[in-house]
C-alpha cells in the first residue's frame, strides 16, 4: 500500500493551546480516509495542517514532520501555492464565489495561469462531469452560482476544487449542511472521485464514515486512539473510548 | 450534542432493555418446553406432549417479535461497535429458540408416537441428565448475553461436552445391547437433545462475539479460545 500522506510526531499549539499531540499517521493513496471525534478534539486543526491553511493564523505553532508523497510540505523550499494546488480542500459549507457557475470552475485555473479559452472550457465540462453536477447546470453556465441548491454548490465547490487536478482533496464535514438526497450525492461522488484522488474527510456523522471511508481515525483530546480500517473499528473497536464515542455514550 | 447524545443513548437502552426482557421470557418457556417435552417421553404423558406441540406456535410467535423489534432498532438507531453486536447476538438467540422449541415439538411428537405402539419401554436416565444440561445451557448461554459474563458463557460452553458425553454414553449402552438397551425411540429423543446443544452453541457463538467483540463462528475455535 503506498501511502500519499503521513504524519510524524506532529503537535500544534494555538497560543499555549495544545490541539494536536504526537499525531503520527499515514493516508493510503486514492482511498478515503475519514476523521470522526467529538467537536473540539483536532480533526479540523489536522486537515487544515496538511495544506497548511493554519500558517494564516498568527498564534499556530507546530512541529513534527508532514510529507506529501516522501516530501515534507513544511520544508522552507516547498511551494506553497502548489502545494493547495496538489492538495484541494472542500468545506462544511458550500461557499460558492458570487460569480456565474462557469466562473467559479474557472477561476482556480486561470489564477493558475491557464489562458487558452477552449482548453478551459474543456477543462470546466471535465470537472462539472466529474462532480455530477453538467447535466444540471449545462445549458446555465453563465448564471450565479449563487442560484443553486445547497447540495449543487457543494458540487460546484468539488468541481472548483478538483478543476485544477488536485492529488489530495480535503473535506470539512462536506455534508454537514445538506439534505439527506443531496447527502446521498455528495457520498457517490466521493465514492467515484476515490479512484483518482486520495480522500480525507472530517465527519460527525458516524454512518456517514462508514459508508463512504476504508480507514478511519478517532481524535480525542487531540490524540489519535484508535485507527484502522472502517468496518473493523465501527463493529469491533478495540479502544474502550472508541466504542463509548461511536455508540454516542461518549461523555 | 453531548446532551443530545445522553438522550439518545437513554432511548436506544430503553429499547435494548425491553427487548432483552422479552429474549429473557422466551428463553425461559423455551428451557419449560426442553424440560416438559423431555418429561413427556420419559413419563409416556401424552396429554403434556399434545399441549405442548399446541403451544409451539404461540411461543414461536415471540420470536418474530423480537426480530421485527431488533429490525426497527437497527433501522432507526443504526447501531454500531457493541450495540450491533448485541442486537446482532438477540436476532440469532432468537433464531435459535424457534429450532429448539420446533425440536421440542418433536420430541412430543415421539412421546405420543411411541407411548401408542410400545407402552412402557426402557427409558434411560440419560435423557433426563441431557435435558437438564440443555436447559443450564440454555439458560447460562442467554444469562450471559443479558449480563454481558462471560464466566457464564464458558459454563454454558462446558456443558456441552457433557451433553455430548449423556449422549454416546446413552448410544454405546444402546449399540452393546439392544434388547435391554436403549430404544430406538430413545436414541431420536436424545439426538433432538444434542441438537438442541448444537443449537446453544450457535447461539453462543453470537453471544461471545458480542461480548468480546471477536469473531467465533467455529466451535472448535468458540471452545479453544473460551476454555483458555
Amino acid at each position: 500500500m503506498k501511502y500519499k500522506i503521513e504524519t510524524t510526531d506532529l503537535n500544534a499549539y494555538f497560543d499555549e493551546a495544545h490541539i494536536l499531540k504526537d499525531i503520527n499517521l499515514k493516508i493510503p493513496e486514492k482511498t478515503v480516509t475519514s476523521l470522526i471525534g467529538p467537536s473540539g478534539c483536532g480533526k479540523s486543526t489536522f486537515i487544515r495542517t496538511l495544506n497548511r491553511m493554519n500558517d494564516l493564523i498568527d498564534t499556530f505553532k507546530m512541529n513534527g514532520t508532514v510529507t506529501l508523497d516522501d516530501e515534507d510540505i513544511y520544508d522552507s523550499k516547498f511551494d506553497v501555492v502548489e502545494l493547495r494546488t496538489r492538495i484541494g480542500m472542500v468545506f462544511q459549507k458550500p461557499n460558492p464565489f458570487p460569480k456565474s457557475i462557469f466562473d467559479n470552475v474557472s477561476y482556480g485555473l486561470t489564477v493558475h495561469g491557464m489562458n487558452d479559452k477552449d482548453r478551459i472550457r474543456e477543462r470546466v465540462e471535465e470537472s462539472l462531469k466529474a462532480a455530477v453536477l453538467w447535466d444540471e447546470v449545462k445549458d446555465k453556465l453563465d448564471k450565479s452560482a449563487m442560484g443553486l441548491s445547497g447540495g449543487q454548490q457543494q458540487r460546484l465547490c468539488i468541481a472548483r476544487t478538483i478543476a485544477v487536478n488536485p492529488e489530495v482533496i480535503l473535506m470539512d464535514e462536506p455534508c454537514s449542511a445538506l439534505d439527506p438526497i443531496s447527502t446521498t450525492k455528495i457520498e457517490d461522488l466521493i465514492h467515484e472521485l476515490k479512484k483518482e484522488y486520495t480522500i480525507i474527510i472530517v465527519t460527525h456523522n458516524m454512518q456517514q464514515a462508514t459508508r463512504v471511508s476504508k480507514h478511519t481515525a478517532f481524535f480525542l483530546h487531540g490524540e489519535i486512539v484508535e485507527r484502522g480500517l472502517t468496518d473493523k473499528l465501527f463493529i469491533e473497536p478495540e479502544d474502550k473510548r472508541t466504542e463509548d464515542y461511536i455508540t454516542g455514550r461518549f461523555g | 450534542m453531548l446532551k443530545g447524545g445522553v438522550m439518545f443513548g437513554t432511548i436506544l437502552e430503553n429499547k435494548l432493555r425491553k427487548i432483552s426482557s422479552s429474549l429473557l421470557d422466551y428463553s425461559n418457556r423455551t428451557a419449560d418446553m426442553i424440560k416438559e417435552s423431555t418429561d413427556s417421553f420419559v413419563n409416556e404423558d401424552v396429554d403434556l406432549a399434545m399441549e405442548i406441540i399446541e403451544n409451539t406456535g404461540e411461543i414461536n410467535r415471540e420470536s418474530g417479535n423480537i426480530e421485527y423489534e431488533c429490525l426497527k432498532i437497527l433501522g432507526l438507531h443504526q447501531l454500531v461497535a457493541k450495540d450491533l453486536r448485541y442486537c446482532a447476538a438477540i436476532l440469532r438467540t432468537a433464531t435459535e429458540l424457534e429450532s429448539i422449541n420446533a425440536l421440542a415439538a418433536y420430541t412430543s411428537r415421539y412421546s405420543i408416537d411411541f407411548t401408542q405402539k410400545d407402552k412402557n419401554f426402557y427409558k434411560p436416565p440419560h435423557l433426563t441428565f441431557m435435558s437438564q444440561t440443555a436447559q443450564n445451557m440454555l439458560k447460562d448461554g442467554v444469562g450471559s448475553l443479558l449480563s454481558e459474563d462471560i464466566q457464564l458463557l464458558k459454563r454454558s460452553t462446558k456443558n456441552f461436552v457433557s451433553l455430548q458425553g449423556f449422549y454416546n454414553q446413552m448410544f454405546s449402552k444402546h449399540n452393546e445391547d439392544k434388547s435391554s438397551g436403549a430404544s430406538m425411540h430413545t436414541i431420536l429423543v436424545g439426538r433432538n437433545l444434542l441438537s438442541t446443544g448444537h443449537h446453544i452453541m450457535g447461539m453462543n457463538d453470537k453471544i461471545a462475539y458480542s461480548i468480546i467483540g471477536k469473531r467465533v463462528t467455529h466451535h472448535k475455535v468458540f471452545y479453544n479460545i473460551l476454555m483458555k
